[in-house]
């Protein structure tokens, strides 16, 4: 279990927020704080960690207390067992990936887990590559790597995959999720793109003003009408072409993109970039086996 | 899409398969749907839900008789007609509510539908989704 009940007053551009966060969730969830850029999510992420010292609060994981004010409780960052994962990988330059995961070893680590997790990510034959030879994807994989040298209990993930492509994300937020359950963890990402937040977590928090505003499964925060079909699917509008008194939107849903017929009704008020929820019956797909 | 506002007269299930008698209007409809658990409202029986079908699976019949399989009839005056080159967009006035139909061009000028006239609306039981009322 992992209760968070932190207070921190923050100072921003453009005015002075409260953030008051209290949000608890069980050892093995993937959960996400989300909400719009400036609402304070890193700074929960900070606090975790033990980066930033809440004003006031308590938090405690599996029952061990580390932070409270009230006690004056107040574990070091190396003493929380947590793994970060920064959006701008913050790996160093003047370090190959192994050293960059080496350097996170304490006395006492087995250093055969580097080798290990460099192959777990799939980095073998990069080993004594520098950052700088490697795709931003790689990158950001070894810094996953490197946040799991030291067996973290919760691994923090701040916008991790938000300076990658569109593919390249997919393809990483596959390994997440396959890592999560491979190495038994607890994660917490903070994103503001609802479909990650669909493929990966069962559990959200969405931050708005300083707070908790609504907490749920995706789908019960995401999916405000529920509807009694079985098919839905969340994408972006690329392109709206009219074709007689009707519209043709291109929609990128995951990796496909799909061209769906919307009356003028349905088209109105949507635009290129517009997220949009697709729905369909279970009556409707037509069913073709693939031959392997 | 084409939303009316409805009233969940009965359910029958046989598994995940649900049938809901639901009154919309003075017109009586049945649809089809996958019920999981988790769509509760499709459990309260007089509970108001919307009827959500596409615009471009509502048939349309003109001095309409004879057997048919489809339950849903829902019966209009043509409020307007929009003809394009392959589809036409047919308005239909059903009580407080319009319904619209898309259908070719071709059927629209062999039926030779015109403003004004009598038409039955026809949607398939399991082209009717359910949403809760809100």
């Amino acid at each position: 279990m992992v209760e968070i009940d932190a207070s921190k007053r923050l100072h921003s551009a453009e005015d002075d927020i409260k953030l008051r966060v209290s949000a608890s969730f069980k050892r093995g969830d993937f959960v996400a704080f989300f909400g719009a850029s400036g609402a304070g999510k890193t700074t929960i992420l900070r606090m975790i960690a033990g980066l930033l010292r809440p004003d006031s609060g308590r938090i405690a994981v599996d029952g061990e207390v580390w932070f409270d004010s009230r006690e004056r409780v107040d574990l070091p960052p190396q003493k929380r067992e947590v793994g970060f994962v920064f959006q701008d990988y913050a790996l160093f330059p003047n370090m190959s990936v192994e050293e960059n995961l080496r350097f996170a070893l304490q006395k006492g680590d087995n250093p055969s887990i580097v080798d290990e997790l460099i192959e777990t990510v799939g980095l073998g034959a990069f080993a004594s590559r520098y950052p700088s030879a490697l795709s931003g994807g790689q990158r950001q994989r070894v810094a996953m790597a490197r946040a799991l040298v030291r067996r973290p209990k919760i691994l923090l993930l701040d916008e991790p995959l938000s300076a990658l492509d569109h593919t390249m994300r997919s393809k990483l937020q596959e390994e997440l999720a396959d890592i999560h359950r491979r190495f038994g963890l607890t994660t917490v990402l903070v994103s503001h793109d609802p479909s990650e937040i669909f493929r990966l977590c069962n559990y959200v928090f969405k931050i708005e003003g300083g707070s908790v505003k609504k907490e749920g499964s995706p789908s019960e925060l995401f999916v405000k009408e529920r509807i009694g079909s079985s098919f839905k699917f969340t994408g972006e509008v690329l392109s709206i072409e009219r074709c007689e008194m009707v519209y043709l939107l291109s929609v990128a849903i995951g990796t496909q993109i799909v061209k769906i017929m919307a009356t003028k009704k349905e088209r109105e008020g949507l635009k290129i970039g517009s997220r949009i929820q697709i729905v369909s019956k279970a009556f409707h797909p037509m069913i073709f086996k693939i031959e392997s | 899409m084409n939303r009316l506002k409805g009233k969940i007269l009965a359910i029958q299930r046989s598994g995940e398969l649900v049938r809901a008698d639901i009154e919309c209007a003075d017109t009586m409809l049945t649809a089809f749907v996958m019920g999981s658990a988790q769509e509760g409202f499709l459990e309260k029986e007089g509970s108001e839900v919307w009827v959500l079908f596409k615009e471009s699976e509502v048939a349309l019949a003109k001095d309409f008789s004879g057997q048919i399989s489809l339950r849903n009839r829902f019966e209009g005056r043509i409020e307007s007609i929009e003809r394009a080159e392959l589809l036409a967009q047919i308005v239909i006035r059903y009580g407080e509510d319009t319904i619209i139909s898309i259908i070719s061009r071709r059927a629209c000028d062999a039926m030779e539908l015109k403003t004004g006239e009598s038409v039955t609306a026809l949607v398939k039981a399991n082209e009717i989704t359910l949403m809760e009322y809100s």
